[in-house]
C-alpha cells in the first residue's frame, strides 16, 4: 500500500502532536479494556451475543495470529473458531485480572500449539511475542494461503485506505487522529479546536463513509 | 438503523459513552444484525489502518455462535454421563482412602501419651486380631469410614497426627483383611481387641482452625 496515513501537520486550527502521547495511548488501552470489560461482563451474565461482539472485534486479529502458526486459512479458520469456543467456555472463570485480549491471545496461541502437536507437526520452540503478534504488519500472504483469500485482503486493504485518503480533510483528521494516533476525543477537539460533539460525528461520518465502500467486499 | 445510533456505535468502538448509553446500546445491539455487522467492518476498518495484522474479511462469529449453538443441542456426552454414574461412589471411595490413612497413621504406638491436650478416640486393636475368627462380610464402601473417630467431628484432625511406623505384625493383619478401625471388620464377629481398655488418645490441639 503506497499510502500513507500518518497524520500530517494540518491545516485547520490547532498544534498537531509532535509524538503520540505514550499517556493517551494507555487511555486508549483502558478505554478498549473498559469495552471489552463491560461485554465480558454481559457474556457472564448470560449475553451470549456480548460474546458474538467480542469475536467480531478480535476475528481478524485471531486469525492473523494463529496463522503464524498455522498458515493454511482453512486450518487457521477452524483453530480460531476452537480457541473461541474455547474462550466462551472459559469465560465464567475470567476474572479480569489481565486484559480480555492478553487472555483470549493466549488461549489462541495454545490452541494452535495442540492443533499442531495433534495433528503430528511440531509447534514452534518460542512463543509469538505478545507485541509481535498483536501489531506485525506482515499480513502478506502466507505459502498455504489462496489466491482468492489474499486477493481479498489486499483488496479490502486497498480498499480501506483509498476511502480514507478520499475522506474531506476535516473528517480524516479526526479520524486519524483518533485511529492512529490514539487521541480521546477531547483531545482532538483541542487540536482541532471544535467541540467533542463535532468530533464525534466527523469520526463517525469518516467511518461510515469507508464502512459503505468495503461493506460489499465484507459480505461478498 | 438511524444515523444517530451508528454515530453511538462509533463512539462506543472509542470508549466514549457513558455508561448508560453504553448499555442501552449493548442491549441494541443485541437485536440488530445490521449494527453488528457495522461492528465488524469498522474493527476489520481499524485493522487495517492501524496496520494491525488481518487477513480477509471472515464471518467468523455466525461460525462461532453457531458451533456454540449446536453444543448446546447435543446431548451430554458418554464421557460425561459415566461420569456422573460413578459420582457417588467418589464419596464412598475418599471415605475409605481417609480411613486407611487414618489408619495407617493413628496405629497404636506408645509415642502417645494420656494427657489433658489429648481426646479419646476410636480403640485401636493391635495385639489380639485373631486370625480365621468367622464374621461378617466387609461393609459396604459406604461405610468404610464409619469407625473412623475424629476429634470433634474433624477428619483431619486424626490425619495430622504423628505417623507411626507400620509394623510386620499390622502388614500381616492388612493383608488379611484385619486392619480395622473397630467397624471395618473381616474375619470375626465383633471387633476382638487385646485389651478391652485400650484406647487410642489423640491431640485435640489439631483442630480446624489450625488448617490454613
Amino acid at each position: 500500500m503506497g499510502l500513507n496515513l500518518r497524520w500530517s501537520a494540518p491545516t485547520t486550527r490547532g498544534t498537531p502532536p509532535a509524538v503520540r502521547p505514550a499517556a493517551t495511548v494507555t487511555g486508549v488501552v483502558v478505554e478498549e479494556a473498559a469495552i471489552d470489560a463491560a461485554l465480558v461482563e454481559r457474556v457472564q451474565a448470560g449475553d451470549r451475543l456480548a460474546f458474538d461482539l467480542l469475536v467480531r472485534k478480535y476475528q481478524h486479529r485471531i486469525v492473523a495470529l494463529i496463522q503464524r502458526f498455522v498458515p493454511d486459512w482453512h486450518e487457521a479458520q477452524d483453530v480460531a473458531q476452537e480457541a473461541f469456543i474455547k474462550a466462551f467456555r472459559a469465560l465464567p472463570n475470567f476474572r479480569g485480572d489481565s486484559a480480555f485480549y492478553t487472555w483470549l491471545y493466549k488461549i489462541s496461541v495454545n490452541t494452535a500449539k495442540n492443533f499442531l502437536v495433534s495433528q503430528s507437526r511440531r509447534p514452534p520452540m518460542d512463543d509469538v511475542l505478545m507485541d509481535d503478534a498483536a501489531n506485525h504488519a506482515d499480513g502478506r500472504m502466507h505459502e498455504s494461503a489462496t489466491p482468492e483469500n489474499e486477493f481479498l485482503r489486499e483488496e479490502v486493504e486497498r480498499t480501506v485506505l483509498a476511502a480514507v485518503a478520499d475522506l474531506p480533510e476535516e473528517i480524516r483528521t479526526a479520524l486519524t487522529l483518533r485511529e492512529i494516533d490514539g487521541l480521546s476525543y477531547e483531545e482532538i477537539a483541542q487540536i482541532m479546536n471544535c467541540p467533542i460533539g463535532t468530533v464525534r460525528s466527523r469520526i463517525f461520518r469518516g467511518r461510515d463513509a469507508v464502512d459503505r465502500r468495503i461493506r460489499p467486499l465484507v459480505e461478498g | 438503523m438511524s444515523e444517530d445510533i451508528r454515530e453511538q456505535l462509533s463512539a462506543l468502538m472509542d470508549g466514549e459513552l457513558g455508561r448508560d448509553e453504553r448499555a442501552f446500546l449493548l442491549r441494541r445491539l443485541e437485536h440488530d444484525a445490521e449494527l453488528r455487522s457495522m461492528w465488524s467492518s469498522m474493527h476489520l476498518m481499524r485493522d487495517v489502518i492501524t496496520h494491525r495484522p488481518g487477513g480477509a474479511p471472515l464471518n467468523l462469529a455466525d461460525r462461532v455462535m453457531q458451533a456454540l449453538a449446536e453444543e448446546d443441542r447435543q446431548p451430554a456426552p458418554l464421557a460425561q454421563s459415566s461420569k456422573s454414574s460413578w459420582r457417588p461412589w467418589l464419596g464412598a471411595a475418599l471415605a475409605a482412602s481417609v480411613a486407611l490413612v487414618a489408619v495407617f497413621t493413628v496405629a497404636p504406638s506408645s509415642n502417645f501419651e494420656p494427657d489433658a491436650g489429648y481426646a479419646e478416640v476410636a480403640p485401636a486393636p493391635r495385639a489380639a486380631l485373631p486370625l480365621g475368627v468367622p464374621g461378617p462380610i466387609a461393609p459396604s464402601l459406604g461405610n468404610l469410614g464409619a469407625g473412623v473417630q475424629p476429634v470433634s467431628g474433624e477428619r483431619s484432625t486424626v490425619i495430622n497426627s504423628v505417623p507411626t511406623p507400620i509394623s510386620a505384625e499390622q502388614m500381616l493383619l492388612m493383608r488379611h483383611g484385619q486392619m480395622v478401625d473397630g467397624a471395618w471388620w473381616v474375619g470375626g464377629t465383633q471387633p476382638v481387641y487385646a485389651r478391652p481398655d485400650q484406647r487410642l488418645l489423640l491431640p485435640v490441639s489439631a483442630t480446624s482452625s489450625d488448617r490454613p
